[in-house]
């Protein structure tokens, strides 16, 4: 799918590792794929060439979505993909269903106090305890994909008298 | 400011406020020293091994003969001692390298981050806490505040990330069943890992109708323990321990404990509170 | 230099001021105080053009400033790079304020605020670019102030000037000035002056010797073209990174050089790289400039007739793109290594002299200042 926006020597990716955002960085060469000009962070190296991060998202969606129709799914494991170390696909690994959120219908109500941890006396370092297994939940075999995360759009007017380091 | 590796030479500590690019740079420049370091202790041990055991042969055969290479022994463990002392641990800056990646992802493009990395040894003096005698034991406790990451997402939101190391020692004289007395020691440590992040009020209007809700959002790797959760209008933060002896699985494919996992799964559990914060249900 | 609100630091700046007696602390004489606070160096540049004039002319000026340049005027050299050039010594009349870059909004009002509010009715106080300061820490205390106040409009980013009111605020200052630059309060400005220049005429380097500071023999009959490291960190290593690309592409038929305040990029460019402030002093020798879009880069080119071929960075408050012209604004490092190619076919390396031809307008500045605030 070839890129609809003019190319204006910018890239036009918006993943990031926490939320999407337009990139601002200049683009240096174009996805293989959607022709969409990119920076090198936002490029990764495939046998097809380089490709942009989202349609890599896909890709690896879609083989994932083969190998569970297949009955070939592995439990999830820690790095052993060969993107598995690198921010931009961290959350799809890891954080199963990080994205929006339906939060429960009485949410607006008075939230109940917080439970908080007993917090050790950090400066003696007296309570030295062990890490203890704890049973997590297994992973969430439900995919995040790109399109289901509300996009976090920097405000322009959000740094003004706030950056001292403006020009 | 530039990165001066002779003044880092002297202290061990690199604290600066600088662009991802130039925290890159420095920390490259810190790897190859290490490298250098590493190679030329490596190089003192066999050059010691090889003088030991003339040293050995030369006793046994003719006493004089023992005086080269005990005296080249003696010099070179002496250098190598003080050369020892700045071998810095890999996985300390390796993680920064792979953390300050990670919030790069998210930073403007001009964005800085204010940071220090101590690379000192956990239980120097000046890291003690604490000494005292527990059953029999001479405990003493080191803190080390190692790492300390501020500065700001493309979003406005503000995060502080701080890595602690905890450093355990105890001895105490024994007596064996044949009478005799020995010194035991034993050596424990733990990381703690503090993540804090400051939303701007004005982008995420609703935070305080889901915070309260924040430990169900929480998703952190199985060997690390939550320690503290923090949950206000205008920051949220949660705080883990773990005993694992973790390393970076890009220079390390084979751990099982890979440390910036802990500060990636900390960032995603705060920002899906956000996330939630923006649910249409609310 | 007072030093009241520096951060402890790991590495210590070696300093070469002289302590004097406070500049202004003799009752009757006026002390132009110049609040100049906001990142990069063209705050900070404006402000020691103007405080240059002031010291030729008996004046004693106080700049605070928190550019991460401010060490510029006071610092002997610490790089043991090749070739750093500063050509300036402060007057022992123009004294700094340096508040730490980290300093954060509420800090950096406590400091401004204390500064500005022991201003004398007899005193200037002259604030560049933001009219209520860059943390707003001016909105309460502009009223009040009881020295003459003046204002330096250079462009600024219009939805700013609605989100903030500022034109309520610009109507607070006594007199409005431009340097030589266009914005949305032009309607407010009494005098528009030629560009502040940071050095005159004859603070300039010759031709030959200028060549010379880059490393380049006059002899040798090619053009010089001077890419100028400038912004923010980021920018700075990519623009040596394409002053790199330069020299591979077109080193047989020019010299190509880079020159930055940022030490990164300087040792990113390698034998090419050099750290020469002011620019200004040395574009006598300079056949093409290549840089971005910021206030002096443009101007200093323009007044000394050096060709240009920019990008406008983005910034929040100043809009590189509409200062520079349609012949000088490039798109992306592509079409600007295009332009030094076109540039390259048809140079003329004979550049003369250019010394006498112009007027500094920060000295404008200055003379108006004074008539205005005599009156």
């Amino acid at each position: 799918m070839a890129t609809t926006k003019p190319d204006d020597g910018m890239c036009h990716e918006t993943s990031g590792f926490l939320f999407s955002h337009p990139c601002d960085r200049f683009s240096v060469q174009q996805c293989r794929q959607c022709q969409k000009p990119i920076c090198e962070d936002h490029g990764h190296d495939t046998p097809e060439g380089v490709v942009c991060t989202t349609c890599l998202k896909k890709q690896k969606q879609a083989q994932r979505q083969t190998s569970r129709d297949d009955q070939t799914t592995t439990p999830s494991d820690y790095g052993h993909t060969t993107y598995g170390n690198d921010p931009y696909f961290y959350r799809d690994h890891y954080y199963p269903g990080y994205g929006h959120t339906v939060v429960p219908a009485n949410a607006g109500s008075t939230p109940p106090p917080i439970p908080v941890t007993p917090t050790p006396d950090m400066i003696s370092g007296t309570d030295f305890d062990d890490a203890v297994d704890d049973k997590r939940q297994s992973h969430d075999p439900a995919d995040f994909t790109e399109g289901d995360a509300e996009s976090l759009q920097r405000e322009e007017d959000a740094d003004f008298e706030s950056d001292m380091g403006a020009s | 400011m530039s990165f001066d590796l002779s003044q880092f030479k002297r202290d061990l500590v690199y604290a600066d406020q600088a662009s991802v690019a130039e925290i890159r740079s420095s920390i490259n420049d810190i790897r190859e020293f290490d490298r250098e370091t590493e190679s030329f202790l490596k190089f003192l041990k066999t050059v010691m091994s090889v003088a030991g055991l003339c040293t050995v042969f030369s006793l046994c055969a003719f006493f004089p003969l023992a005086v080269l290479p005990g005296s080249v022994l003696v010099v070179c463990a002496v250098i190598y001692f003080q050369k020892k002392k700045l071998d810095l641990p890999n996985r300390r800056y390796e993680f920064t390298t792979e953390v300050v990646n990670a919030l790069n992802r998210d930073m403007p493009k001009d964005g800085q981050i204010k940071f220090k990395m101590d690379l000192t040894p956990s239980n120097g003096t000046h890291k003690k806490t604490v000494s005292e005698k527990v059953r029999g034991w001479d405990v003493t406790y080191f803190e080390d505040p190692w790492l300390r990451l501020e500065g700001r997402f493309a979003d406005g939101t503000a995060y502080d990330i701080s890595m602690i190391d905890r450093f355990q020692s105890r001895t105490k004289w024994a007596r064996s069943s044949s009478g005799k007395s020995k010194r035991k020691s034993k050596t424990k440590s733990a990381t703690v890992a503090s993540v804090k992040i400051f939303p701007k009020q004005k982008k995420y209007t609703n935070l305080g109708l889901v915070m309260g809700q924040t430990n169900q959002f929480l998703k952190l790797p199985t060997w690390v323990k939550i320690k503290k959760v923090n949950a206000e209008p205008d920051v949220l933060a949660v705080t883990t321990i773990t005993s694992e002896n973790w390393s970076v699985r890009r220079t390390d494919p084979n751990t099982k404990f890979d440390g910036p996992e802990i500060v990636y799964t900390s960032l995603l559990s705060l920002y899906q509170v956000l996330n939630a914060s923006k649910s249409e249900n609310l | 230099m007072r030093n009241h609100y520096s951060e402890k630091r790991t590495r210590t700046l070696s300093l070469t001021w002289e302590p004097v007696e406070q500049a202004g602390d003799r009752r009757d004489e006026p002390l132009w105080i110049i609040y100049a606070l906001g990142g990069g160096t063209g705050h900070w540049t404006r402000a020691v053009s103007l405080a240059r004039q002031a010291a030729r002319h008996g004046i004693a000026t106080r700049i605070l400033t928190n550019s991460p340049s401010q060490f510029l005027c006071t610092l002997e050299s610490k790089t043991n790079r090749k070739l750093v050039t500063n050509f300036i010594r402060l007057d022992p009349r123009i004294e700094i304020v340096p508040i730490p870059a980290t300093f954060a909004k509420d800090q950096i009002s406590t400091v401004c605020q204390r500064e500005l509010s022991a201003a004398r009715s007899q005193d200037v106080v002259i604030v560049d670019s933001f009219p209520c300061g860059i943390a707003g820490e001016l909105r309460e205390s502009l009223r009040d102030l009881s020295a003459y106040k003046v204002f330096i409009h250079r462009d600024l980013n219009p939805d700013y000037v609605r989100w903030g009111n500022l034109e309520d605020y610009v109507k607070e200052y006594d007199f409005v000035i431009s340097p030589g630059d266009d914005g949305p309060l032009n309607h407010f400005v009494h005098v528009r002056t030629n560009p502040w220049l940071v050095c005159d005429a004859d603070e300039f380097v010759p031709r030959k010797l200028a060549r010379n500071l880059f490393g380049v023999d006059e002899s040798s009959g090619l053009p010089l073209i001077v890419v100028s490291g400038c912004g923010t960190s980021d920018e700075s290593l990519q623009l040596a990174k394409f002053a790199l690309r330069l020299d591979r592409e077109f080193g047989t038929n020019c010299h190509i050089r880079l020159t930055s305040l940022n030490e990164r990029a300087v040792h990113e460019a390698g034998k090419i790289g050099a750290t020469i402030w002011p620019l200004l002093a040395v574009l006598a020798g300079v056949d093409l400039l290549i840089g971005a879009g910021g206030y002096h880069t443009v101007y200093e080119s323009r007044v000394t007739e050096t060709p240009l071929f920019a990008i406008a960075q983005k910034r929040l408050y100043d809009r590189q793109a509409r200062r520079l012209l349609t012949t000088e604004r490039a798109s992306d490092f592509n079409e600007l290594k295009e332009c030094v190619g076109k540039f390259l076919t048809n140079v003329n390396v004979s550049k003369t002299e250019f010394l006498q031809t112009f007027s500094n307008g920060a000295a404008e500045a200055f003379e108006v200042i004074a008539a205005c605030h005599r009156l």
